[in-house]
């Protein structure tokens, strides 16, 4: 087909919704690097754009930017899990567990341990009514502060084992703590599966690991517990698939 | 919260866009929060007026940017436009995922990567979504009668071909062809030189 029969389709294509042969057509021309139709198509971006852009705002939840950050191996800059509300205390034990594990071996390290005091002294601020978890959180930051308090650990040399820690909250959703991670190559990405009982793995979120090999990753939404029989993290093409690819790195049962 | 406003005034009019895509490129985690900062808002309610739930949402958008973050290394920082990039991955998601829910998945799911590569969003205008054309846009959709209007949403927020608007909505394909063609002809023809130049 010529330029000139597919402008029509230009916007539709944009969108990813044109029929074929037109579809075909358009991609086909734009591999073999046609002016016309590429040009053509990147003003139909743009009017597409445009078109999208008149959507309403819809105001994001606050935790969801920590998440996305922490997704790609960022620091948590927000107190986005507080909403966990019923596992806060357990999520801040794990967090103060994480930073001893990782805050004696470098100046990275110690980065970490001030992230989980900071952390930890903003739940106390905000959470003074759960006294019973308080305890427990002051506890952990006592431990933390103590000059003596010091971590044993294999060596550098030695490759641990990917481990996570997994809460589950029947209304909120899925939370992952994980370690040891490797860092993978380009294209590749870490995807969660939610696996049912006696169905297959459910896509459930894709995340990548920080520089020390760390990740925390939140499927939002409700869990069936009962029919759940484990959480698992498998290594796959940066899209996510629709089941795993390769055999799981980390499976945690229910 | 809704806000009443469209994502078009919504979005920040500083022109940093380059900077941002220079330190993902350099692996900043960081900058990937700057980037949610500008264009967060604009993904979730794109993605939410698609997908129509909120947690499903959040998981799309955190999608949406991992994939960003994942290929910058092939988006030119110098040419390239992130908003409305991002817009377009943020829309694919929500649009994947609502085509495995109601088992059109293998429909045009070859569009669904081939119309989000970063360079095809190159050469655009910086900040076109704030700017005097956008708003010539949304002026010009008011001109389309309802006909027209619910063609155009039916792509975009359900991402239905044309021969599948033409079953959903009981009408002849060519009916469906010509709202379409005439839809986008207004579009056009209001932005007229504005987009072409």
């Amino acid at each position: 087909m010529t330029c000139e029969e597919l402008k029509e389709m230009y916007e539709l294509y944009a969108m990813g919704v044109s029929d074929e042969p037109e579809r075909g057509e358009i991609g086909s021309h734009l591999a073999q690097g046609c002016g016309t139709c590429t040009t053509g198509v990147k003003h139909a971006v743009e009017l597409v754009s445009m078109y999208g852009a008149m959507t309403p705002v819809v105001e994001p939840p606050a935790r969801l930017r920590a998440r996305i950050v922490a997704s790609a191996g960022g620091v948590q800059q927000s107190n986005w899990f507080w909403s966990w509300s019923p596992l806060w205390g357990g999520a801040a034990a794990s967090l103060a567990a994480v930073a001893l594990y990782f805050g004696y071996q470098d100046v990275q390290r110690r980065h970490s341990l001030e992230d989980a005091r900071a952390q930890i002294s903003t739940l106390s601020r905000n959470h003074d009514k759960d006294q019973a978890a308080l305890e427990t959180v002051q506890s952990a930051l006592n431990f933390l502060n103590e000059p003596d308090t010091r971590l044993v650990t294999a060596g550098k040399q030695i490759e641990l084992p990917p481990k996570a820690r997994v809460f589950i909250n029947a209304q909120r959703g899925v939370m992952m703590m994980a370690s040891n991670l490797a860092q993978l190559p380009a294209g590749k990405t870490y995807q969660l599966w939610v696996i049912p009982k006696g169905k297959a793995p459910v896509p459930s979120g894709l995340f990548q690991s920080d520089a020390a090999g760390n990740a925390m990753y939140i499927r939002s939404g409700a869990v069936n517990l009962e029919n759940t029989a484990a959480i698992a993290v498998s290594i796959e093409p940066e899209g996510g698939s629709t089941a795993p690819t390769t055999t799981p790195i980390i499976v945690v049962g229910v | 919260m809704i806000l009443f406003f469209p994502i078009l005034f919504a979005v920040s009019d500083s022109n940093d866009d380059r900077e941002i895509a220079r330190r993902l490129k350099n692996r900043e985690a960081e900058a990937l929060g700057l980037l949610y900062d500008r264009y967060g808002r604009m993904a979730f309610a794109i993605i939410q007026r698609i997908v129509k739930d909120a947690g499903i949402t959040e998981d799309l958008v955190q999608e949406t940017f991992l994939r960003v973050w994942n290929r910058v290394h092939a988006f030119d920082d110098q040419k390239g436009a992130l908003g409305p990039w991002i817009m377009t991955v943020a829309r694919n998601r929500a649009i994947d995922h609502l085509r495995s829910v109601e088992g059109r998945m293998s429909q045009n799911m070859y569009e669904f990567t081939g119309n989000e590569r970063p360079d095809l969003f190159g050469d655009l205008e910086k900040d076109m979504l704030n700017s005097d054309r956008a708003r010539i846009l949304r002026a010009a959709f008011t001109k389309l009668n309802q006909n027209q209007k619910t063609v155009l949403e039916l792509a975009y927020f359900e991402g239905l071909s044309q021969t599948e608007m033409a079953e959903q909505m009981k009408q002849p394909l060519g009916t469906i062809k010509t709202w379409v063609r005439s839809a986008l002809q207004v579009l056009r023809s209001e932005l007229g030189e504005a987009l072409t130049a």
